[in-house]
């Protein structure tokens, strides 16, 4: 009797949660503007608006504020609100009421599953005469930050396909983040956490740069899709508990379920995903595999691997990264043959990245060879500015007013422009026509600007060294720990058993795949000190449960008697001045240290350490550290986080501690890290040679010339 | 008692006792420390630093060795050693650079000229490298005394070589020669005319100059007391005319002097001293002196202000490769060992440089050279520029033949510090491709676009500047008394394009080349522009032309201003020097036959018309004439006939009949111009013997002119050689182009009209 209320609690809690499920995102979530600015006679913006598969959207509904000029034309100025091109609603531009508050619903069948866009467009006038048509009169702001998106959405049920995997379960388009928990009773073992970690890899690339926030629960958690590995003794006896069957013959396997709540109660809307194998190495095997599904296949709810073999891993490889001194055409960099029309067409880039432990010369130039064409009949000033991560860095004059096809036109960008990790290049034509006066149509149909494919771009070869500390290139690319993009040479020590450290790891693990764009296969994970590690180190847990020869190594030490740093004077950007308090103090709840420092095991290697106060803040500091206001504001060897500031993150970046330098793969000389880190001590060493080999030469000259003397 | 089987006990047999050699043991340990200090210096030279901290240390550096360079006990090792060793180090640390970081690919024509640069910079970097090590510690060989018993001296033949050079200027040398101090049984005379063998003579145009030469000469030499020799055929040059006199003599040592070399009377007593000591000597060089201001100190008017080109080598390098026994043989003022000369078969001949040739061949026996640096002979520059460069396109064509075809590196018998004395006095000759190259790649960039040199402002400020000045500092601190710095700069960017096809041609045919004597005693009616000024004036031209272009690039293409600073303010350093260097083609106006020389010293003069005798002080001399500074308390008549009473050195007193030409009263002092006036050979032998016989007269002259003085003395004497050289030249261009253009037009006046005529009388209108 008492199971079947449970049953019927239960499946009444299913049901109002596939209900519907309300989002509210303010619209500043979504585009980096805090407005939005429309200017001149016509001007469009697109906001992008991503729906998952698994939404199935009932309403939406979108409120915004606006300000126009107050020299519009009512009868000739309207804003446009469009969804993926279709209008839904316009608005008259007074001059007489500025400003207004709109609400718009969103018809629910224009808003497809995948990559939608919003649009603000407006066509604005001054005058009935002739008029310029960017008079600064001509203006229209949309206020982002006080905008909102209402979406109504119930959730489709999860297809039984392994094939669901990489688009629908783990998709990038969900919002505003995914959540997976992993079923903590099969993880009996260091190398099951280890390989749970993979499988935390793989999912996190799944989602692409979405957020993704991994727990650790006994049993089940409901609301979210859950992971269950283990050996297939434990999984087999969970599952028959649970009264899901399993084909229990196979030695290894991959498979997807409804999240079996209880005992036939299923929840149609979350997957339980089971990867099992007799032996380790088959649980191993199976991760691997699922953490490489990158396409929908197989159709099937479960799958046997048998065989997992990875391609050849390059150092310093991984999405989107660029090969030194290998000429790319703009195809290869995702950038086809395009043409640009319009006064002010909006930009196109390519998009690489760069090993951050590049050791960036002065005196070395990247090739932009393009080939383009342009049409005729426009005025010589109209342009194709070139742009390195938002920077004007030059522009192209297509001055030919007859138009032209140029080919091999080149642009030596000096690469000390380009930065660690994620460059964007950005070509942005400003195309005008011929001299009209107001009166007359503007012809525009041939402003136009075709950039081809075929146009290349090279980055010159560069040795690798690189000074650390340096937290925010693990923010960039998760360096250092990314030189090999399978983890390789990686060791993430975990210094209590508990859930909340494993999922804290287990967020890590995801936030250094996403930046990397490949799975983490070969990290290692463990609860054991890392005495003698060759490689670089990750630790995880709470301040007190670090062991005392790694604390007095941090930047902060985090022992009870502690020296802090306080800045006393900040003056300009990286020049501060730092005061030493010494003190017996404690780390308190309420904040999250992430701090980098020098591996005493071996030269040129690195040891993050992410740590709180107790598991439960470290799990949540964990996942604050992938919001990208978190990421971007940790700098130096040292960031301390305030836990309960969020949204608005209070972050605290310091460098204090002594720097070291790291060579190509990590590895560098104790003689050249010496002079790199020390270079103060550089002209002390030279001082020395110059002595040393001064005498000798001095005493091997005096005895020559004592020789010489006496022959002739 | 002593038993006649005892040995004496200093030639006692050593007898190894496995005792402990504490000398040898730590010369091994020294090695070791010296290997390690190297692989150190060369590990830190390459090391990584931060572009600041580069700048910091360097310009350090830098700082130090200005500071270092001023203060004398630096000048001398051990901290001589230290002050090199950190030039050494800026830059191999540049060249590290270089080679590592700047060699960067951008596409086919730009790699190629970057090549073309670095090889011309690492070429540099080389001969600045063999340099410090050829100066690291010069060795100053004193004059070694002979001994009292005077028939213990070496029986000596002096050789002068000639082939065409007028009679007089041998008639000096072989007076010279006779009057040498050696005893007269001990040296023997020899005019070896190669301008009067039996080829010559038989030639049926030149035959009749060839027999007047020959019977003068003989006369000559009859006359002196000397010998004349001449031979069948004028095979091998001047090495096989000396090694046909070698065949015909016998003393035990050979001086050899050009004709134009007039030997001082202590030559063989300052030189032969060494034979004695040295059983295995094989060569004594003596410095060459010039009387007479080479084409560029004559040009650029800096005789006498600023030291000779050729001053440097012969006071400074040589005293360094005698430091390493490496000193050669220059072709005269030299003494050499007959008995080795002969193991390597004479004089050799494979190469046009004869002289430097024989001493690789010797150097590779074993044998030892030693310098002695005191002018014992004063000869004459080639007067021209033209003469100059047939004389120094000899020289590299000769060295750079030696460097291919005997190249000293592989030279077998040799010691390696001798391989690399030779290698930086013959890879030196290349200076011509280096320096042609450093010309032109600015202008590369600046008007072609060529990217020739990959480095941001920073790096070139970090690097190249801290190297360059290094360079220049070096320089100064090791021969800034014999060359003040920039006029290497000079001599080399006027001769490089004139050197580049001859390096060519020699390195496409090494054995093409064939001797061309030197002219010398040439003179000159009037002031012009020699003809080899056009190519310069054109890369002039094209350098000056470079510095618009760069401030319109530097306004256009602001992303490559770094480099175009860079290129622009190289070519402002190129065109300041090819400015400096412009006066070099103005051949200015040289009638005087006998240069007269700086000298100092007491001076009777007699007037014979007031029967007094005037204490004055010599002021010049010449072998014509004397300048003297008088007071005199009467009126001096013009052209009054004087007696000059004078001493020399070794006290010998005489007197001079000569004729006052020329005063100039200064205050109280009037400045006398005397012409000697030679009544008869004995006057003339005595004349000889003091304006020639005293060898501390040259090394008096000599000090005078090594001076050391600050760099805004030096930039002020440039800019003025500049100004003045450019006005000249721009003078007697406009000159040769209005004459140029006014031939042609009365050339094309001439034909329109003969035209016009023919034209006439064809159509029968002409009625003449």
């Amino acid at each position: 009797m008492k199971q079947l209320f449970l049953c019927i609690a239960t499946i009444f809690c299913l049901a109002q949660l596939a209900h519907a499920a309300v989002l509210e995102v303010p619209l500043y979530k979504l585009t980096p503007a805090k407005s939005i600015d429309l200017k001149c006679t016509s001007a469009e913006y697109a906001i992008p608006l991503s729906v998952p598969e698994r939404w199935e959207i009932e309403r939406a509904v979108m409120r915004f504020q606006y300000v126009n000029s107050s020299s519009l034309l009512e009868n000739k100025s309207t804003l446009v609100v469009k969804v993926n091109g279709y209008p839904i609603a316009q608005i008259k531009l007074s001059p007489i009421v500025p400003e207004g508050e709109v609400k718009v619903a969103i018809p629910a069948i224009l808003l497809d599953t995948g990559y939608n866009s919003i649009s603000f467009a407006v066509t604005q006038h001054y005058t009935d005469e002739c008029e310029d048509p960017c008079a600064p009169d001509l203006w229209t702001t949309i206020k982002v930050d006080e905008s909102v998106l209402r979406v109504e959405y119930r959730l489709k049920p999860i297809p039984l396909r392994l094939s669901a995997i990489p688009e629908f379960i783990f998709d990038p388009k969900i919002f505003p983040h995914g959540r997976v928990n992993f079923i903590a009773e099969g993880l009996t073992s260091e190398e099951l956490i280890n390989y749970a970690g993979i499988v935390a890899s793989g999912i996190a690339l799944r989602y692409d740069y979405r957020q993704v926030f991994f727990s650790l629960s006994k049993d089940i958690k409901p609301n979210v899709d859950n992971i269950l590995l283990g050996k297939s003794d434990f999984i087999y006896d969970f599952l028959r508990k649970k009264g899901v069957e399993i084909n229990e013959d196979a030695s290894t396997l991959l498979k997807i379920t409804h999240l079996p709540l209880e005992k036939f109660v299923r929840d149609p809307h979350h997957a339980l995903i089971i990867i099992t194998g007799d032996n380790i190495e088959q649980v191993k095997l199976a991760a691997e595999t699922f953490a490489i599904m990158s396409f929908p296949f197989p159709d099937t709810d479960e799958m046997t691997p048998v065989k997992f073999e990875l391609p050849d891993v390059a150092q310093y490889s991984g999405k989107h990264m660029l090969i030194p001194d290998k000429k790319y055409t703009l195809k290869t960099l995702n950038l086809e043959t395009y043409t640009f029309k319009g006064l002010s067409p909006n930009p196109k880039e390519i998009t690489f990245r760069l090993p951050p432990d590049f050791l960036v010369k002065q005196n070395q130039y990247a090739n932009l060879s393009l080939h383009f064409a342009y049409g005729a009949g426009m005025r010589n000033f109209s342009v194709l500015n070139v742009l390195l991560n938002g920077i004007h860095i030059r522009a192209v004059r297509l001055d030919n007013e007859f138009g032209n096809i140029v080919e091999g036109y080149n642009l030596s960008i000096p690469t000390y422009l380009f930065r660690a990790g994620t460059n964007v290049i950005s070509f942005a034509p400003m195309l005008a026509p011929t001299m009209i006066s107001n009166c007359e149509p503007m012809p525009i149909d041939n402003l136009f600007f075709t950039i081809f494919d075929n146009s290349t771009f090279i980055f010159p070869p560069m040795p690798h060294l690189v000074e650390l500390p340096r937290l925010e290139l693990f923010f960039l690319n998760g360096f250092p720990f990314t030189r090999w993009p399978d983890g390789h040479e990686t060791l993430l020590f975990m210094t209590q058993p508990t859930s909340s450290v494993i999922a804290s790891a287990f967020n890590i693990i995801g936030s250094i795949t996403q930046k990397n764009g490949f799975p983490l296969l070969e990290i290692k994970m463990g609860f054991r000190k890392p005495d003698a590690w060759d490689g670089e180190i990750i630790i995880l847990g709470s301040a007190e449960s670090i062991p005392d020869d790694l604390k007095e190594l941090t930047p902060l030490k985090l022992t009870k008697n502690t020296s802090v740093p306080y800045p006393v004077v900040k003056s300009w950007r990286d020049e501060k001045t730092l005061a030493f308090s010494g003190q017996i103090s404690d780390f308190g709840k309420a904040k999250g240290a992430i701090m980098q420092f020098k591996s005493p095991y071996r030269v040129g290697r690195t040891i993050l350490m992410v740590t709180a106060f107790s598991p439960k803040e470290l799990q949540a500091f964990s996942e604050m550290l992938t919001e990208p206001a978190v990421e971007g504001a940790c700098k130096g060897d040292l960031a301390l986080v305030d836990l309960v500031s969020a949204p608005h993150y209070k972050v605290y970046s310091f460098d204090i501690g002594k720097k070291y330098f790291s060579g190509k793969g990590g590895k560098i000389s104790r003689i050249k890290a010496y002079i790199y880190s020390m270079s103060k001590y550089y002209a002390h060493l030279l001082v020395f040679i110059f002595l040393l080999l001064g005498i000798t030469v001095f005493y091997l000259l005096y005895r020559f010339r004592k020789r010489r003397l006496k022959s002739a | 008692m002593v038993n006649k089987n005892m040995l004496p006990i200093g030639n006692l047999p050593k007898i190894k006792t496995g005792k402990f050699d504490a000398e040898k043991s730590i010369f091994y340990l020294m090695c070791i420390f010296a290997g390690v200090g190297a692989f150190c210096f060369i590990f830190m030279a390459g090391c990584y630093l931060d572009i600041y901290y580069q700048l910091g240390i360097f310009w350090g550096l830098i700082g130090f060795i200005i500071v270092a360079g001023k203060i004398e006990v630096f000048k001398r090792p051990p901290l001589r050693i230290l002050f090199i060793l950190i030039i050494v180090f800026i830059t191999l640390r540049y060249l590290l650079w270089r080679t590592f970081q700047s060699l960067v690919y951008t596409g086919p024509l730009d790699y190629a000229a970057t090549i073309l640069l670095y090889l011309a910079e690492a070429y540099a970097v080389a001969i600045h490298f063999f340099g410090l090590f050829v100066n690291i510690w010069p060795l100053n060989h004193k004059i070694v005394p002979l001994p009292a018993d005077s028939r213990l001296y070496p029986t000596v033949d002096i050789f002068i070589p000639t082939y065409n050079e007028p009679e007089d200027v041998i008639r000096t040398t072989a007076i010279s020669c006779t009057q040498i101090d050696y005893p007269k049984d001990k040296f023997n005379v020899y005019i070896l005319d190669d301008g009067g063998t039996v080829a010559k003579r038989n030639h049926p145009e030149k035959g009749m100059d060839a027999w007047n030469r020959h019977y003068s000469l003989k006369r000559m030499a009859n006359e002196l007391g000397i010998s004349y020799i001449t031979r069948q055929q004028n095979a091998h040059a001047k090495a096989g005319n000396l090694n046909h006199a070698l065949q015909h003599t016998s003393a035990e040592l050979v001086l050899i002097l050009d004709c134009d070399h007039v030997p001082t009377r202590d030559i063989l007593r300052n030189t032969a001293g060494w034979f004695l000591k040295d059983e295995r000597l094989f060569l004594v060089q003596t410095p060459h002196f010039f009387i007479n201001p080479d084409p560029f100190e004559k040009n650029l008017a800096i005789f006498g202000e600023a030291p000779s080109e050729n001053e440097m080598f012969y006071h400074g390098i040589h005293h360094g490769l005698d430091s390493w026994n490496a000193s050669y043989f220059c072709g005269s003022a030299a003494l050499l060992r007959r008995k080795y000369l002969m193991e390597v078969g004479g004089i050799a001949g494979e190469t046009i440089t004869e002289d430097a040739e024989t001493t690789v061949a010797l150097h590779s026996k074993g044998y030892n050279s030693v310098y002695i640096d005191r002018p014992m002979v004063c000869g004459l520059s080639p007067e021209s520029f033209d003469d100059m460069l047939v004389q120094r396109s000899r020289w590299a064509q000769g060295m750079i033949q030696i460097f291919i075809l005997r190249n000293p590196l592989f030279a077998k018998g040799m010691k390696w510090y001798q391989r690399l004395c030779y290698m930086s006095a013959s890879l030196f000759w290349f200076f011509g491709f280096s320096r042609f190259i450093f010309y032109v790649v600015p202008a590369a960039f600046l008007l072609f676009g060529l990217k020739v040199y990959h480095a941001s402002f920073a790096e070139t400020v970090a690097y190249a500047l801290p190297h360059v000045i290094g360079c220049i500092v070096v320089t100064d601190f090791l021969h800034g008394k014999f060359r003040w710095p920039f006029f290497s700069e000079i001599y080399e960017s006027v001769l490089s394009i004139f050197l580049m096809p001859v390096i060519f041609s020699v390195i496409r045919n090494p054995r093409h080349p064939t001797f061309k004597v030197t002219p010398k005693g040439q003179s000159l009616g009037e002031t012009v522009l020699t003809l080899q000024a056009v190519p310069f004036l054109f890369m002039v031209f094209i350098i000056a032309a470079c510095v618009p272009v760069g401030i319109v690039k530097w306004i256009q293409f602001p992303l490559y201003r770094d480099i175009i600073l860079i290129t622009l303010s190289w070519t402002m350093f190129n065109l300041f020097i090819a400015v400096a260097s412009l006066g070099a083609f103005v051949e200015r106006r040289q009638i005087r036959r006998h240069h007269r020389m700086w000298a100092r010293g007491e001076v009777n003069v007699y007037f014979p018309r007031m029967k007094c005798i005037l204490q004055g002080e010599i002021k010049d001399i010449s072998y014509s004439g004397m300048g003297v500074q008088l007071k005199t308390p009467f009126p001096i008549k013009p052209e009054e006939d004087v007696v000059l009473n004078v001493r020399d050195i070794y006290g010998e007193k005489y007197a001079f009949d000569a004729r006052i030409f020329r005063q100039i009263k200064k205050k109280e002092n009037v400045f006398c111009g005397c012409d000697f006036v030679v009544k008869g050979k004995a006057a003339q032998l005595r004349l000889i013997k003091y304006v020639y016989g005293d060898s501390q007269r040259w090394e008096d002259f000599l000090q005078k002119r090594f001076k050391r003085v600050s760099p805004w003395v030096i930039f002020y004497f440039i800019v003025r050689m500049g100004i003045k050289g450019s006005r000249d030249c721009v003078t007697l261009s406009s000159k040769l182009l209005y004459s140029v253009l006014k031939k042609g037009v009365f050339v094309v006046y001439g034909k329109m009209q003969s035209l016009w005529l023919k034209k006439m009388k064809l159509e029968g209108l002409h009625t003449k």
